[in-house]
């Protein structure tokens, strides 16, 4: 069974960007899935039906087996953890206390209302995340005051403590340099191989193709390709998807393939 | 500026401790001077003499008006700017102020009864957060300048409207015309008791939802994902702040700037976490107004200067002052 599952997606904006035609999309536990595609193919459409944010017009999630319509939004939340992408407005909170909101959807209504911090099981689990994401030394510090990289890690602690079987990532690298980003990515496959499921709409083709399992291409809406990075990213689909001038080599282990830009004809 | 639960807590105590003597200097201002010494004994012994009537029955429920209503402003403009995540919201700036007095207006003229006033007040009140979130809402977001001038604009076509009915009915509308300059003059025991259940309703409505709205002023989205029902959260924390908008319009017109000043000094302090921000909010949104009354009530030659002005006088300067700060870290988004 898989983690996440969803058949036959289909979204249409009432105007705007390209929304989605029967896209189908299976993620398993233990592993990354990348989404890939230019701007606009589709990706961010795409989770935020995953998520539940918004409904397709036509097509089913599955999330754990279960219809995600019928779902509260806690048990959602509790199954189904979501990074969108970042907006870079203030976020006016020290590092613990976005960690303690990752439990939202874990407290009883008595918990909620209560004025301290959660406790308990809860604690440890926001313990964890902040261990998780090498941030237990700055949970006392305001996330304006953080480096892009520390931020990054800031959001990932609050899904980390939501204690999710899939994981829901939006561009989660898209503000940060290459070296953090690596190193987030390193992070979610350590999660992946912990059991749990991650998906991630990535810009950075080549940080999924050396970063995830399996990549599903985006073009126009539709899946135009999915497997392996090395036989998804070959010059057919890139040509189709990101159109010419790409070409694609190899990662110095010889094992995944690598897309640079082609200036060698002029072009 | 790593402050600990602890002492939060203490500078949440350490406001209210402040807002009570800024209300009992409050109650010692004003035409006829009263010594501290027979203040404290009219607070202590009510009594029909001429310096307890003034105490009880002008200056006291005056005082606590003003800090209820200051309370009510502080609260919703902290909500405001979390459902908007937009520090530049304020219920006057974004004209939900102008859409209470708007409803008020309307109600006066077309529906009998007591109620109809703050109803319609709530209902003008809601229907303007609608206009303003939902303009704000757009699939791709709005910028922080775009939104704040979508809330001007808003704010005012809903002044012309109200000035407009003002124009053609001025005799029927008469109660209205007070509130264009916003003053606490009129306040009396029936008004402060009103404000103090809309301002208990609105604060348990906003509190039950804290960490909802934590939630919210992170994004709409990042609440989904962390499993609040978007939908029924807003309308929770929209009702709520509009009815504690319209109450303060209701009972006291429209001010300005005490729902942008108290929450940023608030969130300063204690951080944006609402459960320290909301009670830190309301006691200084309290304070602010309850200085700002009796600064207007300082100058007797001048008779009393409607507080509108003097919020919108020391507010407004910290606005162009935020709005600047704003301006300059987010010129690249």
């Amino acid at each position: 069974m898989s983690a996440l599952s969803a058949r036959g997606l289909t979204y249409t904006y009432p105007f705007g960007p390209q929304g989605l035609i029967g896209v189908d999309i299976d993620v398993d536990q233990g592993e990354v899935v990348g989404v890939i595609g230019p701007n606009g193919a589709g990706k961010s459409t795409l989770l935020r039906i995953l998520t539940g944010l918004i409904r397709p017009d036509a097509g089913s999630v599955e999330v754990a087996g279960k219809d995600l319509r019928r779902l509260s939004s806690r048990q959602r939340a509790r199954t189904l953890a979501f990074v969108p992408q970042v907006r870079g407005e203030a976020v006016e909170f020290e590092v613990g206390e976005m960690a303690a909101l990752g439990r939202l959807s874990h407290l009883s209504i008595g918990q909620r209302l209560l004025f301290s911090s959660p406790s308990g099981a809860d604690g440890e689990a926001i313990r964890r995340a902040l261990a998780d994401t090498d941030l237990e030394g700055l949970a006392e510090r305001p996330y304006t005051s953080l480096s892009g990289g520390e931020q990054a890690r800031a959001r990932l602690a609050m899904a980390f403590a939501q204690d999710a079987l899939i994981l829901v990532l939006d561009e989660p690298t898209a503000q940060i340099d290459q070296g953090h980003a690596a190193d987030l990515m390193r992070r979610l496959r350590r999660r992946a191989a912990a059991g749990r499921a991650v998906v991630a709409a990535l810009h950075d083709i080549n940080l999924a193709s050396a970063a995830c399992d399996r990549l599903i291409v985006l073009g126009g809406g539709r899946v135009v390709a999915e497997g392996a990075p090395n036989t998804v990213l070959v010059p057919d689909v890139l040509g189709t998807v990101f159109g010419p001038g790409l070409v694609v080599g190899w990662m110095p282990d010889g094992g995944r393939p690598a897309v640079f830009p082609d200036f060698r004809q002029g072009s | 500026m790593a402050v600990g639960p602890g002492r939060k807590r203490t500078i949440i105590a350490a406001l209210g401790v402040l807002l009570l003597v800024a209300m009992a200097f409050a109650v010692d201002v004003g035409p006829t001077p009263i010594s501290p010494g027979d203040l404290f004994g009219a607070l202590l012994h009510p009594s029909p003499s001429t310096i307890g009537v003034i105490v009880w029955q002008i200056r006291v429920p005056r005082v606590l008006g003003g800090a209820l209503v200051g309370a009510a402003l502080a609260m919703s403009g902290l909500v405001f700017q979390a459902l908007l995540r937009n520090p530049l919201a304020d219920p006057y700036l974004i004209g939900t102020s102008s859409g209470a007095s708007l409803g008020a207006a309307l109600a006066l003229l077309l529906l009998p009864g007591t109620l109809a006033v703050p109803g319609g007040a709530f209902v003008g009140a809601v229907a303007a957060v609608l206009a303003a979130t939902g303009v704000a809402r757009r699939p791709f977001g709005t910028s922080v300048a775009t939104m704040v001038l979508l809330g001007y604009a808003l704010s005012i076509i809903l002044g012309a409207l109200t000035a407009l009915l003002l124009f053609i009915h001025s005799q029927e509308l008469q109660p209205i015309f007070f509130w264009e300059l916003g003053g606490l003059s009129s306040m009396a025991w029936p008004q402060v008791l009103e404000l103090a259940a809309a301002v208990a309703v609105g604060l348990i409505a906003i509190l039950s939802g804290h960490r909802h709205l934590d939630a919210f002023s992170l994004g709409e989205a990042e609440a989904h994902g962390l499993g609040v029902d978007v939908v029924r959260s807003r309308w929770l924390f929209i009702l709520a702040a509009g009815l504690l908008t319209a109450f303060s319009v209701y009972a006291a017109g429209l001010i300005g700037f005490v729902g942008l000043v108290a929450p940023h000094v608030a969130r300063r302090l204690v951080g944006g976490v609402h459960r320290f921000a909301l009670p830190m909010s309301a006691l200084g949104g309290g304070a602010f107004l309850v200085l700002a009354d009796a600064l207007a009530r300082a100058f007797p030659a001048y008779g009393e200067i409607p507080v509108g002005i003097v919020t919108a006088l020391l507010g407004g300067p910290f606005f162009i002052a935020l709005l600047m700060r704003t301006g300059v870290r987010r010129a690249g988004s």
